[in-house]
This record gives C-alpha cells, structure tokens and sequence, in this order.
C-alpha cells in the first residue's frame, strides 16, 4: 500500500479514459419523461428545460458517478487482494521486493485499473446495462436540478400572491369576468367556482404579458430557442381562446363551469412557459427592480426560501458547534478527581473530530432524506397523512438511502481520523479499520434511519402541531438514538469496559444527535411566523 | 574471512599441527558442545511437550533432548552430522532472551540456536555462521481495541529486536496512529503521556504504555488475559507463540515492518583448542549442508511449518543461498 507515483499514474489514465466516455455519452440527447402536472412540458427536450450551468452541473455529476463507480470496484479489487493476502499459508517476512515490481505493462497490479475502466465501458455501452446508464443519467440530473429547477420555480409561480399584486393595475380579462359572472356573495358554489376563475384570471393578466405580450422582448433578452417557439405559439393560442370565450361567455352554470377549466389549463400553461423563459434567462429579467407586475411576481418567487433547507443548515451547524462542548461537558461529569495535565486539550481534539463526523453524516443523512422526499413530492408520490395512519413503509423506504449516506458518512470520518494520526494508511490500519469501524459503521444505518425519519416526521407535521409538540417528537427520536447508541457501544466494545463506561459513549454518541433533533424541530417551527 | 574467525582458525591449525604445545595437560574427557535453546520461542527453539525422538539416532542430539523448532532442527542436522564421523558430547543448556548473549560470552555455551537475528552488536562479539532464515517484526492484537484503553498497549520481549528497533519500524510505518503520541512521548521520558488520556481513572491511572517482558510464553499470558494490547515480535513467534495458548483470539499480524536475518551464534573468545576445531567443523558442516542442494534449511522449513509454503521474500532469500531447488 506504499504510495507509489507509477501505480497513480496508471489509475489517473484509467480514470481519463472514463471521464471521456462519461462525456460522450452524456451528449446523447434526451426527453423529459411524462410529468402529469405540467403537460405542456412533456416531450420538450432536456436541455430546453435548463440553464447552460444546470447542464454543465449535470454533466460534472454524471462524470463524478463513473468516477465513483471507478473507485468503488478498484477499491473493493484491492481490499480483496489486502483480505485474500492475510490468507494464504505463506510463513515468512512480507513487503516488497527491491527491484521486485512488474513494470507498468506488467501483468501484475498496474494493469488493474485499465482493466476496471475498460470493463466500465464495455458494460455501460452495450444494451443490457442500459438502464444502469439511465439510472446514473436521471440521478446526477436530479442532484443538478435538472429539469426539477424549472418545476420548482412553476410551485412557487402557483404559490404566489396574486391578487395582491393585482391591486392597482388594470386586469382587462378579469374585469370583463367580473361584468359577466358578478358574485353573489353567499358563499355558495357558484362563488367558490367565480372565486376560482378570477383568481386565474387575475394570474393571466398579470402574467401574460411578459409570455405572450408586448412586454417579452423587453424584459427576457435572451432570444427564445426553436424549441419555445411551439411552446409559447400554444400558449398565444390558449390566452386567444380564453379572450374570444369571454366575448361569448353566458351566465349559465354549464357554461361558466367549461370556461373555468380553459382559464385554469391556459393558466397552468402560462406559468410554466413563463418559468421556462425565466430559466432559460439564467433566472433574471431586464428591469426587475421596476414597478410592474412581472417584476413584483419575479421578486415574490425569489424571496421564497426552502425553510426545510435552511433549518436543516442551521441545525448542522449548531450541532456541530455544540457537539465539541456536549463532548467535553461529558467527559467532565464521568472523569473523577482532577484532570492531569492536557487533559483539556485531549477532549477537545476528541471534541472536534466527533463534531466533524456529526456535521458530515448529519449533514449527508438529512440533506438525503430531504432530497427524497421532495423528488417524491414532484413526482406526487408523497401525500398527507394522518398521525393515527403513519405511513411506516414508505418512510422506511425513504431513508434507505440516507441511511447509506450516513454509513459512508462514517467510514469517512473514521478514516480521515486515522488519517490525519498517523499520515499514511497502512495495509494492517485498513484491514483493522475495516474490523473497527466496518461493525460501528454497518451499525450506523440504523442510525440513519432515526434521522430520516425525524426529518420526515417535523417537515410533514410541523405546521399541523404546537411548537412544543414537535419539539416533543425531537425528543422522542433523539431517546430513540441513544438507546440505539447504547446497544451499538455494547455490541461494538463488549461488555468488559463496564456500564459506566458504555453509558458514557452512548451520551457522547447521543448529544449530538439530541442537539440536532432539538435544532431542527425549532428552525422548522420558527420558520412558520 | 574475519580476523576473529582467522585468529579461531589459527588456533585450531595449532591445536592439530603441534599437540604437544597445547599446556600438556590434554583433557581425558571426551570433548562437549554446550548448545543453548530456548523454552519459549516457538516455532524456531523451544521445548515439544512430549520428547520429539525416541531414538536419539533418527533426529539430531537436541530433538532426542525434547527441543524443537526450525534453528533446533538446523543445529541438529549439523550436529548429527557431525556425530557421525567423530564423538563428541552434545549438552542442551536452557538459555533465555536476557541472557543468552551474556552465557555466550562468558564461555557457558559454545552454540546459540534460537532465532537470534544478526545485528553490528552481536557481530562484534561473537562468530556467527551466514543468515539461515529471514523473518520480520509483526504485532498481534486484541480483537478489540478499546478507543480510550488505560492499560499496557504494546508488549515485547527484553533483549529482542522487538524492543531495539521493532517499535521504532511499527511506529515509522504509520501504525497506532491513535495511541501515537502517547507512546512517543514515552519512548522520549515526556510526562506528557499521562495526560493523553482524559478519562483514565485517577486512583488507578494509567498503566505504562511499554512493558519488557521475560519470555514470549509471560507476554504471550498477558495478552490474552487483556492486559497487554498489542505484541510486537517476529512474525512466526508471534503466531506460533499465541498459537499455542488456549482460547486466545487475536487479529493481525500479517504484515512485517523489518528484515531480519537470523544466524547461529557462535563462541568467539577463550575457546579451548578442541573445541575450536569442533565449531570450525560445525561452520564448515553447516555451510555444505544449507548452501548445496538438497538443503538442511527446505528441510527445517518442511520440518516446521508443515503445509506451508515460504512467502516471497523468504523464497528469493532461500534461493539466493541454496539456488533453484
């Protein structure tokens, strides 16, 4: 395990020669797949979707997932050459050989990586791995955005205020609406469908202009591509519609009833032609700060913030940080008697590196599970529950993933720790690290799953419950973990260390996450005001 | 050839050319060979359990004497060899890692087999015959490696290579990274070592993090009752040493951190001229029987590690004496 630049160098021209295929085949064009919430997308190409920096995120993702596969088969290669060599019924010194290396053609380990690299390649490009290719394709668009930028900014178009910012400016449709169809006032059904189409109605005037109007030209500079041109031809089509329908509108039900349905489909349709332009403008408009509707409406979608996302920032950080004094207030209550000398800088070195693990697999496990759930949100796979009906299998579904992260989470910390020690790796540290932290680590999803399912629980119930009711569920869950930490501590070090000393480890594991767990549930209730 | 081997030489040609010099008083008891084994260094000199031989004529002198291991096996083929062409007494005297060298010096033992390895020191003072086998600094240890341990962390045994230059080569290697600074800070009379640790019960405080012990057999003990977290020593004593304790687990020692070469140490200084003549013979018999084929060393090896085969280096250093098999 020596460093060896040779051995480097081979592996970087076998990493090269992925990196080229990665590219190659990332060029190859694809469609978005059917999204039943906004038809008017479907078949659009990808690319059309997105900003360039989107793409060029996403081909930097599609790149990086070869190069992990990369890693991870030259790796598990050479650990199972480091396990198969303690093995064999070899008596004697083992190392290398002075002059003993093969050479860089040489059968031996410096054809290991072509190997590998070459073997990706030929897999990934013939047919049957196909939808392995796919697969890596969708998830390195899904972490670059792709297209779920576009959809998220159509969410947050829905969510606007715009009867708000329609006070004050002349809304020709609604206006003749309102002549037409006046509300009764009776809170009727009548009224709730009225209540519907102006709001609609309200949307198109405002909206409209900078898509179908005088107004694009000025406020998108950039020229639309070929591939908008049918998209915003249609919605032309669909605000003509809805102005000539109202030329001819009556006041029966039926009729009223018909005319609500093109409003709400050409205002669905406006509103995603609109973010598209929006993006495709690298998310700006000429004159944004002046006083007309697109610019308020442009200014209402970028203050929205993702309170889930900054709750979570907020709660790594403030576990990582406190993580280092949990740690040393720990190791003050069990220590007895008085502290030799440098013990203060013993713990918190100690400190430090359990609040770099805790901010790594905090940070991984929890960004995942947030990420999952809003992909499953889009994908509208993630609807309300009642707390007498938890949705138990699909929240054990869900943090799948994140509990993975929160094992490789580990392993990572852990190496780095023994890293950083000793400044190399050595064969027996890897084989020990493995046996060490291997256990501790496989043990740690579990600890993954407590996460997941804290993040689930306050960011879908949050604003149905009081504040301290959530911060009860932060509580429970962070019991939940430390008996788990417990029970990990004890299968991990056995018992000959005695109870105090277990129970100890399990609060020095368990501080952290009560923190998080506390940090979160707060930052998602504040976020409510 | 050394001058040491060259005045031994000289004096034996006298003892042979001119008898009469010799002082006259020519012992009437026939000529002896002390040769020092060990009890506890297995698998190259200790002693077997049950006697090795019946017949004292099948082996070799020491096995008949119920010692084993592959520097006993080396030593008794020369020695059977020997035996056949002229009488001499063979005397095993149990020998320990301290005093070994010390017996060596003062004349108590002619021959030293046990898995000695070669270094400036011990060639200063004493003949040995050329490297005859190649093994290397391992450590064993616990299944368990407690993160904060308060006890012992690495055993050796005293006077062994372990403690000159074993330590040295594990810790330059990068191994221990987390008890690192504790055992340099030891290694350099630092006081700071105390304070590595910050939970370590103060009445009972921490226990030295390096401890000698006298045979591998008391070393090997402690480890396994958890007292002692890792072993340092050459990698087949180590095995073959926790090997042979009831219900012990260990992991590890896998990986060697030095070369070293052992070889027969041999008495230097004083000897009488008929022993004299005796070693040279011995050197002479050793060198024909381990550098032409078939070899006493595949045959020591085979002997000793049955079912095993010698790893690489071991391999290339068996080829370079004896030449393809």
């Amino acid at each position: 395990m020596e460093f060896d630049i040779a051995y480097m160098a081979v592996v970087g021209a076998g990493a090269l020669t992925l990196i080229v295929e990665a590219l190659r085949q990332f060029s190859v064009p694809v469609n978005v797949h059917p999204h039943e919430r906004y038809p008017i997308l479907q078949g659009v190409e990808l690319d059309t979707l997105c900003t360039k920096a989107e793409l060029i995120r996403g081909l930097m993702f599609y790149v990086l997932i070869y190069l992990l596969i990369y890693a991870a088969l030259l790796g598990s290669a050479e650990l199972y050459a480091l396990v198969q060599a303690g093995e064999g019924r070899v008596k004697g010194p083992t190392g290398d050989i002075p002059g003993g290396s093969d050479g860089l053609l040489g059968a031996g380990a410096y054809g290991k990586p072509f190997y590998v690299s070459a073997a990706i390649i030929a897999a990934l490009s013939t047919g049957f791995f196909a939808p392995v290719e796919r697969c890596i394709r969708s998830v390195a668009h899904r972490l670059a955005d792709i297209p779920y930028g576009v959809y998220r900014v159509i969410t947050r178009l829905h969510r606007v205020d715009y009867a708000r910012i329609g006070t004050g400016y002349h809304l020709p449709l609604t206006e003749a609406y309102a002549r037409i169809a006046p509300a009764a006032g009776d809170g009727s059904t009548r009224d709730a469908l009225l209540a519907d189409t102006v709001a609609a109605l309200k949307t198109i005037d405002l909206v409209g202009p900078a898509v179908v109007g005088e107004y694009r030209d000025q406020l998108f500079a950039q020229t639309p591509v070929a591939a908008l041109d049918s998209l915003l031809e249609r919605v032309r089509g669909d605000v003509d519609g809805v102005t000539a329908a109202l030329g001819t509108l009556s006041d029966a039900p039926d009729a009223l009833q018909s005319f609500q349905q093109s409003v709400l489909r050409t205002r669905n349709n406006l509103l995603a032609v609109f973010a598209l332009l929006f993006i495709r403008n690298d998310r700006s408009v000429a004159g944004a700060g002046g006083q007309n509707p697109t610019s308020e409406v442009i200014r209402a979608i970028e203050s929205e913030r993702d309170p889930a996302l900054q709750s979570l920032a907020g709660a790594v950080m403030a576990s990582g940080l406190l993580t280092v004094l949990s740690t040393w207030g720990i190791y003050s209550a069990w220590a007895s008697g008085a502290h030799q000398a440098g013990w203060f800088a013993a713990v918190m070195r100690e400190g430090l590196w359990l609040g770099f693990a805790t901010v790594l697999s905090f940070a991984a496990c929890a960004g995942l599970a947030l990420m999952v759930r809003e992909s499953r949100e889009e994908r509208n796979r993630w609807k309300p529950w009642r707390l007498s009906r938890m949705p138990f299998l699909r929240f054990l579904g869900a943090s799948l993933l994140p509990a993975l992260a929160a094992v490789a989470a580990c392993v990572v910390a852990g190496a780095l720790e023994d890293l950083v020690a000793a400044g190399t790796l050595t064969s027996a540290q890897l084989r020990d690290f493995l046996r060490d932290y291997g256990g501790f680590c496989a043990l740690s999803f579990a600890f993954g799953i407590i996460i997941a399912f804290h993040v689930f629980l306050v960011v879908d119930l949050h604003e149905r419950l009081p504040h301290l009711a959530t911060l009860g569920i932060a509580l429970v869950m962070a019991g939940i973990y430390a008996l788990w930490a417990l029970v990990v501590v004890a299968s991990t070090y056995g018992t000959a260390q005695g109870l105090s000393w277990q129970l100890r480890e399990a609060a020095l594991l368990g501080a952290p996450a009560l923190i998080f767990f506390l940090a979160f549930a707060a930052l998602m209730e504040w976020s409510e005001d | 050839m050394s001058l040491r081997l060259r005045r031994l030489a000289l004096s034996v040609l006298m003892s042979l050319a001119l008898p009469g010099l010799s002082g006259g008083a020519a012992p009437a008891r026939a000529a002896e060979l002390v040769v020092g084994v060990r009890a506890d260094a297995r698998p190259f000199s200790f002693r077997a359990s049950a006697p090795v031989f019946a017949d004292p004529a099948a082996g070799g002198p020491l096995r008949a004497a119920g010692y084993d291991g592959y520097m006993v096996r080396v030593c008794d083929g020369v020695l059977a060899e020997m035996r056949r062409s002229q009488g001499f007494e063979v005397v095993p005297r149990l020998v320990d890692a301290a005093s070994r060298f010390e017996l060596l010096r003062a004349g108590e033992i002619d021959i030293l087999c046990d898995p000695a390895t070669i270094t400036r020191a011990r060639l200063d003072e004493h003949l040995a015959s050329g490297p005859i086998y190649l093994s290397g600094i391992t450590f064993a240890s616990r299944p368990s490696v407690p993160r904060n341990p308060c006890r012992t962390l690495v055993g050796f045994v005293a006077s062994t290579t372990a403690e000159a230059e074993g330590l040295g080569a594990v810790l330059r290697a990068g191994e221990w990274p987390a008890f690192r600074d504790i055992l340099i800070h030891f290694a350099n009379n630092d006081e700071a070592w105390r304070s590595a640790e910050p939970a370590c019960p103060q009445q009972e405080g921490r226990a030295q993090p390096l401890r000698a012990f006298p045979t591998h057999d008391a070393l090997a003990e402690a480890f396994c009752n958890d007292e002692v977290i890792y072993y340092v020593g050459d990698i087949e004593i180590v095995t073959a040493v926790l090997g042979a304790q009831p219900d012990c687990r260990w992991r590890d020692a896998l990986d060697t951190y030095t070369d070293d070469r052992y070889a027969i140490f041999l008495r230097g200084r004083d000897v009488a001229p008929e022993k004299a003549a005796l070693l040279l013979e011995f050197l002479g018999t050793l060198s024909r029987r381990t550098l032409l084929r078939p070899s006493l060393l595949d045959e020591a090896f085979a002997g000793t590690f049955p079912g095993y085969r010698p790893s690489r280096k071991l391999s290339l250093f068996f080829w370079s004496l004896r030449g393809r098999e």
